[in-house]
């Protein structure tokens, strides 16, 4: 196989934000593999962080199990149904944990330049190429589908009661599909994968402007959207992982 | 009873009372505050207020919406917070004008202490941090400058208004300004060469920001400063 991708650099970032007790949000980033995976868990008492990291977990297992193979969509979609069975399971067999569930947002780096990655639930993932950020997930929420259908005019004008509603979760029931994107990979690309807790805070714009101006320090930039969204109030837990093979960031001025 | 202020150049145009669940801010007729400017969004924000709280919301207007010098998607009004969209500004009291005590509990909620749950943090490859700034200073309404003291640029001077900075030369060093509510912080970025303030060198963490502190990244001299905003 040709290693003619560029080096990708990972880091991840997750707090627990202003206004909840317990952080539920897990997060996961392997650059050697080029695996990353993040997953927002609901429900239960301390159910939401348990599912979050038994969906992550086994769809890391699964994909780690593809050794040098590329990973192509079947694997992705087999790694989803590991990761539901488990929480499903688990949820089944503890009344603690029952009702458990958690959004999954999670991609493989190919060597050959591709990725491919796998999403259910509102847990998004965003690419930075040039000045031009794009969502490449499309959230399984009551409002998106809602808008999709032009029953409300923006996802943010419907009842507050509304928000966070999923239409599809890990681990609810005894299948999930996943929506899978498959898309080539440039040099300088800069991907987020993230939690509600954050784009609820911050509008694209923001997350456009850290991802290009520190797209070259992965860590800084992780770290950066976390406190932009605890700073503009951190509802929620907030969960970021950046993967980048940019260099270097805009820069706001150039010194001479 | 919350109230709104609305206000343009120092002038007061209006007060309204939050009576409604939800509020409406926008240049289209329907609203319940209209402002007919082409600066507003259509729909551009609403206050949805529940028992004694009140949520501010953008709703992805053009312009945005900003608190306190802040740009803000959802935010929880407190007392006195001054919501700006355009040249319009929109102040939020509480309840009778606002008793300090009022302000106390506003504060401290703000201010709730957080925990992470400590079950995640055995993971290897996962690592959950948790970062400072757990409390809620009052808002900086101060805007941060740089003025260049060396190099081609010499005598420039920068405004340091937006969440944040770089600066540097690529390749060779750059560092970060990030602008918080609690102040201004530079943060070392790339380059093996950290930067260096009041002649002291960095390490990886971020240095709060001081009145005059003399900062040099990639060999050019510059000073901090901050101004006071008109509010």
């Amino acid at each position: 196989m040709s290693d003619s991708s560029p080096q990708w650099r990972m880091a991840l970032e997750s707090h627990v934000g202003q206004v909840r007790a317990r952080n539920e949000d897990y997060v996961f980033c392997d650059e050697h593999r080029g695996i990353v995976a993040l997953a927002d868990g609901m429900g239960g008492h301390a159910g939401g962080g348990v599912a979050a990291r038994l969906a992550v977990d086994a769809w890391v297992e699964r994909i780690a199990a593809c050794g040098d193979e590329p990973v192509v969509e079947r694997d992705l979609l087999v790694a989803v149904a590991d990761a539901n069975r488990a929480v499903f399971s688990a949820a089944s067999g503890d009344p603690a944990l029952r009702g458990m569930g958690t959004t999954l947002v999670a991609g493989c780096f190919r060597r050959d330049g591709m990725l491919v990655a796998c999403n259910v639930g509102d847990s998004r993932l965003y690419r930075l190429r040039g000045d031009v950020l794009t969502c490449l997930t499309r959230d399984h929420s009551v409002l998106r589908e809602q808008w999709e259908a032009g029953m409300i005019e923006s996802e943010s004008s419907a009842p507050i009661g509304l928000k966070g509603l999923l239409t599809r979760a890990v681990g609810v029931s005894a299948n999930v599909v996943p929506d899978v994107t498959i898309s080539t990979l440039l040099p300088g690309d800069v991907y987020l994968l993230c939690s509600d807790g954050l784009t609820e805070m911050l509008p694209d714009a923001d997350i456009a402007h850290v991802l290009g101006a520190l797209g070259g320090n992965p860590q800084l930039a992780a770290a950066h959207l976390v406190d932009l969204a605890n700073d503009r109030g951190g509802m929620d837990n907030i969960s970021a992982v950046i993967v980048s093979s940019c260099e270097s960031g805009r820069l706001g001025a150039e010194l001479d | 009873m919350p109230r709104l202020i609305l206000s343009m150049d120092g002038l007061v145009l209006k007060e309204m009372v939050l009576e409604k669940e939800r509020t409406t801010i926008g240049r289209k007729p329907h609203n319940d505050i209209q402002i007919d400017n082409l600066a507003i969004s259509g729909d551009h924000a609403a206050i949805v207020t529940i028992l004694n709280d009140a949520f501010l919301e953008d709703m992805n207007s053009t312009n945005g919406t900003y608190v306190n010098g802040q740009p803000v998607k959802k935010h929880v009004l407190k007392n006195n917070d001054v919501i700006e969209l355009g040249k319009y500004r929109l102040k939020y009291l509480s309840d009778g004008g606002g008793s300090p005590s009022e302000q106390d509990e506003a504060m401290s909620f703000a201010q709730v202490a957080v925990e992470t749950d400590s079950g995640l943090s055995g993971a290897e490859a996962a690592a959950i941090v948790t970062s400072t700034g757990a409390s809620a200073p009052p808002p900086v309404a101060a805007l941060g400058m740089i003025q260049i003291l060396s190099g081609a640029h010499a005598g420039r001077t920068l405004e340091l208004s937006k969440s944040l900075t770089t600066l540097g030369k690529p390749g060779l060093q750059v560092a970060v300004i990030t602008r918080r509510p609690h102040g201004y912080f530079i943060t070392h970025v790339e380059g093996t060469v950290f930067p260096v303030v009041n002649g002291r060198s960095l390490d990886a963490q971020a240095h709060r920001l001081s009145d005059h502190d003399i900062i040099e990244i990639a060999g050019v001299k510059m000073e901090f400063f901050s101004q006071a905003t008109s509010q």
